[in-house]
């Protein structure tokens, strides 16, 4: 052991051989330390990992075992190369077995025939003398002794290969063409190598005798490490700054790695070994979460874009939904209106009634879409008010009269209170209609019998305080006044949520539970006020809108 | 007597309108689509268009455009849509309406009074 731990510090690392094997090894390791390190937990990588280092531990012992020229060291390093061709041979077999899965359930020949054989052929090969038993002294170069279990091993390893091959070629016939490419790219890897292989350790030597490319073993695995590692990375974007961590990482632990070799005491082992594996097991961790935050933000981004697309889709949704409704209704209120009117021909006092009715019901609708499209404004944050200076005098007029019918189809004592004057309020003037209208129609709604009143008064300041025309007015006040359902304390907060009705809305069918919501929103966004006034359950309720006068 | 042109590819809101118009004292025009429309403006010269904006085969935009393109007619334009949204007013009025209206606002008489009221200079 010694000895061979003297022959490695000696190392001549400036021969080219030499060079080109570290390299070679380097690679692979940092090959298999990528692809395991972007999933840790899935077969494939862990088995691909476990590939890339005993081809390490096999390149290397492969190479210093033409190095020595004490017999001992020949014949133990030997046997290491032949342990280790075992294993080679087998975790070659076992990625190919388990290639592309992320879990695998092991058959009971792989676990109790096939994994119990490798390791008793290996370990008898190691510690025994299956295949090597002894070193053979000839004019100073040796040559190990042969047993007849090197057939043994050739027909092992042989099988293994070829039993690869069957899968990965299986593989390649049933999968999809879209598929195929991983497994081709795989095949071209493995055929390259083993060509390499043969090439180096058979025809060469056999057929011309030059057995100057034997220790190079570690460079023949190259381009299959290479090939798969771009068949497992094919389909994942490899961002340049992640590469950079990684490399940086595995430079990390080779340098600490290199240092327990070169260590000079025992305590000196034991202390870099112990920092090797500190250093190891933080590297992994970091570059895991190099790689778990990438995949995260590209979920993000994914989401991300999904949702903006689905908002664009809900708002051309709410678009097209709203044309397509109100086209059907403006044709059931202008027939509805036509027939009211007497355009064609008196109706009698019920069937103008009736038609009435249908007149209401379809305007009932029409709002209804329209608080819709404005919640759903509302929400976008794309609500644009068109302010201007406004008489609101005039749109409560108009309301007034236009919601003389419904109130009066339910036989109620429609009342009106508007003062006189202009009041020029700065407003968006169809918001603010639709708030009258929302706040009137409930009233209309929410009372069995008796009065709705509409009235419009100045104030002096904004706490309801109601005076007469005087100079230094500053607000004025909307109100509809019922003797409907009322609304008790602890529903008067809660009427303003969206989709919450008062007490006593099971009564009543229609309405699209947003108005109050809306209108909070509206008045508010106007610098204004909105009040719930009522005694209670059963004694009407006053709403009332508060709004800045500018004197013009 | 007032020319109203209604160009509306909607068969029940264009008797609507014409009950209420032809009510109301109007001479009702109506044409079916923009492309007929064109062509009918310049045969009749109306007082006062009123112009749907969805329509199958020249939309409400087509047509203003092409009627601005031929200047020798000027008759004002009043587009009525259910669409509320803010590009198709601004659209409207760029293209040169006179007014913009929601059409489910509006009753029958409702509409003959805005559009006399238009017509009387009032509240463009």
């Amino acid at each position: 052991m010694k000895e061979i731990l003297t022959l490695i510090q000696n190392l001549n690392f400036t021969n080219l051989d030499l060079l080109s094997v570290g390299i070679t090894i380097a690679a692979i390791a940092l090959l298999g330390f990528i692809v395991y390190i972007s999933n840790v937990k899935s077969i494939t990588s862990i088995s691909f990992l476990i590939f890339c280092t005993v081809t390490m531990l096999w390149s290397f012992f492969n190479y210093i075992s033409y190095q020595t020229s004490d017999p001992e060291s020949y014949l133990i390093l030997w046997k290491t190369v032949i342990f280790l061709g075992f294993w080679h041979s087998f975790s070659f077999f076992n990625f190919l077995y388990v290639f592309p899965r992320g879990k695998v359930v092991f058959p009971s020949w792989y676990k109790y025939l096939l994994f119990p054989y490798i390791v008793v052929l290996s370990f008898w090969a190691f510690a025994g003398d299956l295949v090597f038993s002894g070193v053979l002294i000839n004019n100073g170069s040796l040559t190990p002794i042969v047993e007849r279990g090197i057939i043994l091993f050739t027909l092992t390893v042989c099988l293994l290969i070829i039993s690869s091959f069957v899968f990965l070629i299986r593989r390649i016939v049933i999968s999809k063409d879209v598929d195929k490419k991983p497994y081709v790219i795989i095949l071209v890897g493995a055929l390259l190598t083993f060509v390499l292989l043969f090439t180096f350790n058979l025809i060469l030597p056999a057929l011309f005798e030059i057995t100057r490319f034997i220790p190079l073993g570690a460079v023949t695995i190259l381009p299959f490490s290479v090939f798969t590692t771009y068949a497992i990375f094919k389909h994942k974007t490899f961002k340049v700054k992640n590469i950079g961590s990684t490399l940086m990482a595995f430079f990390l632990c080779t340098a600490t790695f290199v240092e327990v070799i070169f260590a000079e005491t025992p305590g000196q082992l034991i202390l870099r070994v112990g920092i090797f594996l500190f250093v190891l097991l933080i590297s992994i961790e970091f570059v895991k979460n190099i790689f778990i935050l990438e995949h995260l933000t590209e979920k993000l981004e994914d989401a991300n874009v999904k949702l903006q697309a689905l908002d664009k889709l809900k708002s051309e949704f709410i678009s097209l939904a709203s044309h397509q409704l109100r086209s059907p209704l403006t044709v059931i209120k202008g027939y509805a209106s036509t027939l009211t009117d007497g355009v064609v021909g008196d109706l009698t006092d019920k069937q103008k009634e009736v038609a009435q009715h249908i007149y209401v019901s379809a305007q009932g609708l029409a709002n209804v879409v329209e608080d819709f499209l404005n919640v759903t404004k509302i929400e976008q944050g794309g609500m644009k008010y068109e302010f201007a200076y406004t008489d609101i005098r005039t749109i409560v007029n108009d309301l007034a009269s236009d919601m003389r019918i419904p109130a009066e189809l339910k036989k109620l004592d429609f009342q009106t209170d508007i003062n006189e004057g202009t009041f020029m309020v700065n407003a968006d003037a169809t918001k603010m209609k639709q708030v009258f209208l929302n706040l009137i129609d409930n009233s209309i709604k929410y009372t069995k019998d008796g009065f709705v009143k509409v009235w419009l008064h100045s104030v002096n300041d904004d706490k309801g305080e109601s005076a007469d025309s005087k100079p230094g007015l500053k607000y004025m006040k909307f109100g509809v006044s019922d003797s409907g359902i009322g609304v008790s304390e602890e529903t008067k907060a809660k009427l303003f949520q969206k989709f919450s009705r008062g007490e006593g809305a099971v009564m009543n069918g229609g309405g699209s539970g947003l108005g109050l919501y809306l209108a909070e929103e509206i008045v508010e966004a106007h610098g204004g006020k909105i009040v719930i006034d009522s005694e209670g359950l059963g004694k009407g309720a006053t709403f009332s809108v508060t709004l800045p006068l500018i004197h013009v | 007597m007032k020319k109203i042109m209604i160009i509306e590819d909607d068969k029940d809101l264009q008797e609507i309108y014409r009950l209420n118009f032809e009510l109301a004292g109007y001479e009702v025009l109506q044409e079916f689509d923009g492309l007929d429309g064109i062509s009918s403006v310049v045969d009749n010269k109306p007082d006062i268009i009123l112009l749907d904006v969805m329509m199958p085969n020249m939309d409400g935009f087509a047509f203003l455009k092409a009627m601005k393109d031929n200047t020798s007619i000027n008759v004002p334009v009043v587009v009525c849509s259910n669409l509320s949204d803010k590009e198709t007013y601004a659209k409207a009025v760029s293209a040169g309406a006179v007014s913009v209206l929601l059409k489910v606002d509006y009753s029958g008489k409702q509409l003959v009074d805005k559009i006399g009221h238009i017509m009387n200079g009032v509240d463009i």
